[in-house]
């Protein structure tokens, strides 16, 4: 027991993965035709990498929310940074990123869909939208940890105006945008695949959608696991870390990208 | 001194109006120049809202979606609170269900929806599945925070008075946990919605809001769309600010009088 | 006899904090526990409680109601002054309305009257110790524990509130034992004094006083202090160097 407690993998993780498994081929055996068996899985997944889709589309897909990502990002870096300097701005802004955070993105696409129709422009615009709240709640909070009790200090100890930005507002900055970047990642991902799914004509949104068509419940089940992939990489590299390493000196939910739908 | 705290507590106000003025007045000047078929002006709107909220047919979508969020919300709390305790009290269980989570955390909810739509069809309960498998994680983790946040100082106090198990259950535990998981019950209503209304858009001939926005789609109603958007944002408020009233005037007094 | 260690000892892990730690406490005596922190202190008051077992030796007592004071006030914080003295007096076979009553009148006998409704939050750091304390002694315990109840608290507060306690006890005559760093402490309250030292920790000094603590004169209390300070560093001195 000891052994095992002191490695990086614990037991019972990987015994809830096998038991996932099981818990899979059971109700593929004992529901035939609805749930695939892993090897059909399995084999769907071979071929997409064979036949060179699954690189297609996920590059596709990847583009989009990268492109939506760095748009998004900026406008909420920009809005935060005047927000938390601000805060008649703070105010300003608040019903729209309220609104904004609480719609639905469905309801977003299909308005996106009116406005720019079925192509690459819509879900850019999509993923950058919905960026744009992420990257500003992290940097106002981050800059409300320059407080009034940080400023007076400095004033105190007269540091100048450049120093004060070098010193205290550009690290809290830095920290804010590494926060926002990292839990919008997971964000951007999710709404690019949903605005690709509901009106798109590539990426593995449309992909997935094709196979609502074609009946093919594995392929479904074949992106399902990309898509899974890149949403544990993105938790694993980006969101942990970011979060485990702001934990140690403030209050930060790692569930931050749960969230979102 | 009165002054102050006036103008403290009005400027905020004073400052939100004239954003909602300022973001009116854009709209306003986007519907000109797109025109308002493509994007409906704020009158326009308006009239829709009132339309949504007068029309029978529209209320009973409404009310449609309203019982899969309490159903799916429901569901979730009890499940998420069940599993989260066990998973705070014994450290495995949080090991053994880790890649559940891991995985419905990491699924795009669009994906997992169609995934129960192609397998087991569309309808009330699916939906609701849905929901529910999407906004698990959020108050099971919750749920396991929560029970980890009692403190162990407090549970000595318990123990050296000789307090009987079910009073450290219950004025103990509950309260804290409660307390807790308020800000992640929050966060799910309005996730949960957000589901609901997406798993009702997919299912498509279906129910509810959903089914509301498809057709506004179709006919290209931008104003019912955007009325929409309004009516679930203030019914997200609504909900939050009448749980959080709540919460404030009976569990937190001692918190909120600080 | 309220109390008797017998050999106990305490490991937390492998590594053991308390060695065979024997004494005996009598019926309304107040044993005063000295040494620096980390030395095991605590545990022997949680050892006293039963919240914890010893790992060698026995703790021996036939009493039921022990009223401890941690060194913070450790109250629930969504229960209101009088609610979390309340809480104590379940499983007594009182009314609701005879554990208001009880509960008030110790909030009373601390100065708290007026201040049953506040929650923790609303009171000071004195204010919500005084609470702790009257929680202690509520139950009207047969052995009272204090776990340096005054630390941090400023030094006007903590004369008055020693006092206050002082005043308890001859409403509230009971056991005692009361951990703390300082000697004047020990000598105001104390009718014996050990001193815990090394690791793990012993019994490496004990000290009566012997003048009973009405008769107790300034010259007495200094003196008295004087020889327990010298105790403390003399054994203290190996362990630093």
């Amino acid at each position: 027991m000891r052994a095992f407690t002191g490695s990086r993998i614990k037991p019972y993780y990987l015994l809830g993965v096998v038991g996932m498994m099981l818990a899979w081929e059971f109700s593929a055996v004992s529901l035939p035709g609805i749930v695939p068996r892993l090897a059909a899985v399995g084999s769907s997944l071979l071929l997409l990498a064979q036949t060179g889709e699954l690189w297609r589309q996920l590059g596709v897909s990847l583009q989009r929310s990268l492109t939506g990502l760095s748009f998004g990002a900026a406008l909420g870096l920009l809005l935060g940074t005047a927000a938390g300097l601000w805060k008649p701005a703070y105010y300003f802004f608040k019903p729209l990123m309220g609104t904004l955070l609480s719609s639905p993105a469905v309801v977003v696409v299909m308005l996106a869909m009116v406005w720019f129709g079925v192509g690459s422009f819509m879900p850019v615009f999509v993923t950058a939208l919905f960026t744009v709240p992420v990257m500003y709640v992290s940097v106002v909070e981050g800059m409300e940890l320059v407080d009034a009790e940080v400023l007076e200090m400095a004033a105190v100890f007269r540091i100048s105006r450049w120093a004060l930005w070098w010193n205290i507002y550009l690290p809290a900055l830095a920290t804010a945008v590494l926060t926002g970047l990292a839990f919008a990642a997971g964000t951007a991902f999710r709404k690019t695949i949903m605005a690709e799914l509901l009106g798109s004509n590539d990426g593995i949104g449309y992909a997935m959608a094709m196979t609502r068509f074609n009946l093919d419940v594995a392929r479904l089940f074949a992106w399902v696991a990309i898509c899974l992939c890149v949403g544990v990489v993105v938790q694993r590299l980006f969101v942990k870390p970011v979060a485990s390493y702001l934990r140690k000196w403030r209050d930060v939910n790692s569930e931050s990208g749960v969230v979102h739908e | 001194m009165s002054n102050f705290w006036n103008a403290r507590k009005v400027l905020p106000f004073l400052w939100m109006a004239t954003g909602v003025v300022a973001f009116t007045v854009v709209w306003q000047l986007m519907s000109n120049s797109y025109g308002p078929l493509l994007v409906a002006t704020p009158s326009e709107t308006m009239v829709a809202v009132t339309r949504l909220l007068t029309s029978p047919a529209t209320l009973a979508a409404f009310a449609r979606t309203l019982g899969r969020v309490l159903l799916a919300l429901g569901l979730q709390i009890v499940s998420g609170v069940a599993s989260g305790v066990l998973a705070g009290l014994y450290p495995w269980v949080e090991d053994l269900l880790r890649p559940v989570i891991d995985a419905l955390v990491a699924v795009p909810p669009v994906a997992l929806t169609l995934l129960v739509i192609l397998m087991f069809g569309s309808g009330d309960y699916q939906v609701a599945a849905t929901a529910l498998a999407l906004g698990f994680p959020l108050l099971y983790t919750g749920t396991v925070r929560a029970v980890r946040s009692v403190d162990r100082s407090m549970l000595e106090m318990f123990r050296a008075f000789r307090l009987p198990r079910t009073t450290q259950l219950l004025v103990g535990y509950l309260p804290a946990t409660l307390y807790a998981l308020i800000p992640s019950i929050l966060l799910a209503t309005g996730l949960t919605l957000r589901l609901v209304v997406m798993a009702e858009v997919m299912v498509g001939g279906g129910s509810g809001i959903g089914q509301s926005l498809s057709e506004a789609r179709v006919h290209m109603a931008t104003a019912e769309i955007f009325a929409w958007l309004l009516v679930m944002a203030a019914t997200v408020l609504m909900i939050e600010g009448t749980l959080l009233y709540l919460v404030k005037s009976h569990l937190l007094k001692w918190q909120a009088r600080r | 006899m309220v109390i008797e260690f017998d050999n106990v000892s305490k490991f937390f892990g492998k590594r053991k904090i308390l060695d065979s730690v024997s004494f005996r406490l009598e019926e309304g005596q107040i044993l005063a526990i000295l040494g620096p922190s980390g030395i095991g202190k605590t545990t022997l008051l949680r050892l006293a409680a039963g919240t914890v077992k010893p790992d060698s030796g026995q703790v021996r007592t036939d009493k039921q109601r022990f009223g401890f004071i941690f060194q913070e006030p450790r109250l629930l914080p969504w229960r209101t002054a009088l609610a979390n003295i309340t809480l104590v007096l379940q499983n007594r076979g009182l009314s609701r309305d005879e554990q208001r009553e009880i509960a008030s009148t110790m909030l009373k006998r601390l100065g708290l009257q007026g201040f049953e409704q506040y929650y923790p939050a609303e009171l000071s750091g004195g204010m919500r110790q005084r609470v702790s304390i009257a929680r202690a002694f509520v139950i009207d315990p047969e052995l009272a524990l204090l776990d340096e109840p005054f630390t941090g608290l400023d030094i006007g507060l903590k004369i008055s509130l020693r006092q206050m306690l002082l005043d308890l006890l001859t409403w509230h005559p009971c056991a005692m034992m009361y951990v703390t760093h300082e000697p004047q402490d020990a000598v105001l309250l104390a009718d014996r004094a050990i001193v815990l030292e090394g690791k793990p920790g012993r019994i490496v000094a004990s000290m009566d006083f012997e003048r009973p603590r009405g008769e107790r004169d300034q010259a007495y209390i200094q003196d008295q202090a004087a020889k327990l300070t010298s105790v403390l560093t003399a054994t203290s001195l190996p362990v630093s160097s």
